[in-house]
């Protein structure tokens, strides 16, 4: 990558920040949602109960990662497109690829802020104290979960216009979130909810964040990393397609 | 240089654009006229290589339509675009400057458009024409060799519309190559060094503003005279003559000062027709149009 492609990438990321920050309709459920729900359900609910909030620490971090990735992409470059403005980028010599990574990185900014805002309600007010490399790993889960429902939000963003994306995006928020168990546990659902979650993308990233504190006993991560990985996969190839949809005329 | 080789863009069943054929030098101003869907957009839209030609080639600057170097070449206004409501407008002129080699400097930018009171206003405050006027410093701020506007005064009241005018003569000035799509011909007469006119995808017509003007604002009169061409150039309000057949067409800013001098002049004249030209009576819709006015240009 030249200089002069670092240097749009820098004003790109800066510039998708603060677009972000300055939107309440995306700024405030992506930020809100995970802190409120998580002190609500991890905490309050639970009496402060220290295993309660730790479990649920972990798929709430989850649950902080899909609101940036999904909408950014999803609402958000629908509505640039709609509005002509996509158009007028590409046009412009930057090299979309840097608008993407630009919003790649705003997304993982903003998810790791939540996390560190939900490491602190679990540290303070529920007393959860985790080894460093723990707490660690759960950060980097989260940042690293953000890339692959950006491609899923890119993937819808770039297809459908922006009202029907903004119904889309919300359907597979609140879908993934409420079907993988990352507002409660699957274990508590009913049977076929844990059927139902081992098809949700949302689950498997899930249960790699309870394996990260130790929260699962027997059994193995592999099934839940494969599965991860597979849906990044599927979601970079949707995400290429759709891709490939819009420059087909270039 | 801009040039369209037999650029041909298909929509479906559709040609948007039908075989063009049109080379855009530095320092002028190239005007496309035309009505909605004559395919004025579409050829912005090819030389930005936002869409590929379905037949022939656009290349800018010698490098294909839509590479790397041609965008750099290019800076544009986009009809429908609207840019980000969040930022100001300091925050998008100075993220889309990092885009382009060499920008335009931004404080003489700011100042050229008259930017400062609104400098620091978020896009999604600002009425109509200071919208434009943010659309425009985008389309400048790289400070491209060529830059194409696309209906860019559609909405502004007449003052801005000739600060616009103002400021786009200046591009010409500074050796730009500008392409401008407008529907009105004042306009077009006002900037352009050269109009086309384009209905159903073609060129109609290809001349001078003069030339245009004279077809679309004057009369065409037709009839058999034993006048010559040099006979009937010297009459009273005569834009041009051509002989069609045994015929003489004569176009004329003033048809009845012409056809009094005609007759005042003592020459035969028989079988005369006066037709009112009128942008869309001259160039638009009927075939026959467009043989005739192929002519004349």
């Amino acid at each position: 990558m030249s200089a002069a492609t670092l240097g749009i990438l820098n004003a790109e990321c800066r510039t998708e920040m603060l677009k972000a920050w300055r939107m309440p309709s995306f700024a405030i459920p992506t930020l809100v949602f995970p802190l409120v729900f998580y002190a609500m359900f991890g905490v309050v609910l639970g009496g402060a109960n220290v295993d309660r909030a730790t479990y649920m620490l972990a798929t709430y971090g989850i649950f902080a990662a899909l609101g940036p990735s999904l909408f950014s992409f999803g609402v958000a470059i629908a509505t640039e497109r709609d509005r002509g403005w996509l158009e007028v980028k590409r046009a412009s010599p930057m090299p979309i690829s840097v608008l993407i990574a630009a919003r790649m990185v705003m997304a993982m900014v903003f998810t790791m802020l939540v996390t560190l805002a939900l490491f602190a309600i679990a540290f303070f007010a529920a007393d959860v104290r985790l080894a460093p490399a723990t707490w660690a790993s759960l950060m980097a889960l989260n940042m690293f979960t953000a890339v692959p429902f950006s491609l899923l939000g890119l993937a819808i963003g770039l297809r459908v216009k922006a009202q029907a994306a903004a119904a889309i995006t919300n359907l597979f928020f609140f879908g993934f979130s409420l079907l993988g168990g990352l507002w409660v546990p699957i274990t508590v659902m009913p049977k076929i909810m844990g059927q139902i979650a081992l098809v949700m993308p949302s689950f498997h990233f899930g249960e790699m964040a309870l394996w990260a504190i130790g929260a699962k006993e027997g059994g193995s991560p592999m099934l839940n990393i494969s599965a991860a990985l597979g849906f990044s996969i599927l979601f970079a190839f949707l995400a290429a397609r759709a891709w490939g949809h819009m420059d087909k005329d270039r | 240089m801009i040039e369209f080789i037999s650029a041909s863009k298909r929509f479906g069943d559709k040609l948007a654009v039908d075989g063009l054929d049109l080379k855009v030098e530095r320092g002028k101003l190239t005007a496309l006229l035309g009505e909605n869907g004559a395919g004025k957009s579409t050829s912005i839209s090819m030389a930005l290589g936002l869409l590929k030609p379905s037949d022939g080639s656009v290349s800018v600057a010698g490098a294909v339509a839509g590479s790397y170097h041609a965008r750099r070449s290019i800076g544009a206004m986009l009809q429908s675009a609207e840019l980000p409501e969040q930022l100001t407008t300091a925050e998008h002129i100075r993220l889309f400057q990092t885009y382009y080699p060499k920008p335009a400097p931004f404080d003489t930018l700011a100042e050229k458009l008259g930017l400062g009171p609104i400098l620091n206003q978020r896009y999604g405050t600002m009425s109509g024409g200071q919208k434009r006027r943010v659309q425009l410093a985008l389309a400048l701020c790289g400070n491209a060799d060529f830059i194409l506007l696309d209906e860019p005064t559609v909405g502004l009241d007449i003052e801005a519309r000739h600060t616009f005018w103002q400021v786009i003569r200046e591009l010409v000035d500074e050796g730009r190559g500008v392409v401008l799509t407008t529907h009105y011909l004042e306009e077009a007469d006002a900037l352009a060094n050269r109009i086309l006119v384009m209905a159903e995808g073609r060129i109609v017509a290809d001349g001078s503003p003069a030339d245009i003007k004279a077809l679309a604002g004057g009369k065409i009169i037709e009839c058999r005279t034993n006048a010559t061409e040099a006979d009937l150039m010297a009459l009273a309000a005569v834009e041009s003559v051509s002989p069609v057949g045994d015929r003489m067409r004569i176009t004329s800013t003033a048809a009845e000062e012409t056809l009094k001098a005609l007759f005042a002049g003592g020459y035969s004249v028989e079988d005369i027709s006066v037709e009112r030209a009128g942008l869309e009576a001259a160039f638009l819709g009927l075939t026959g149009n467009k043989n005739r006015i192929g002519e004349v240009a």
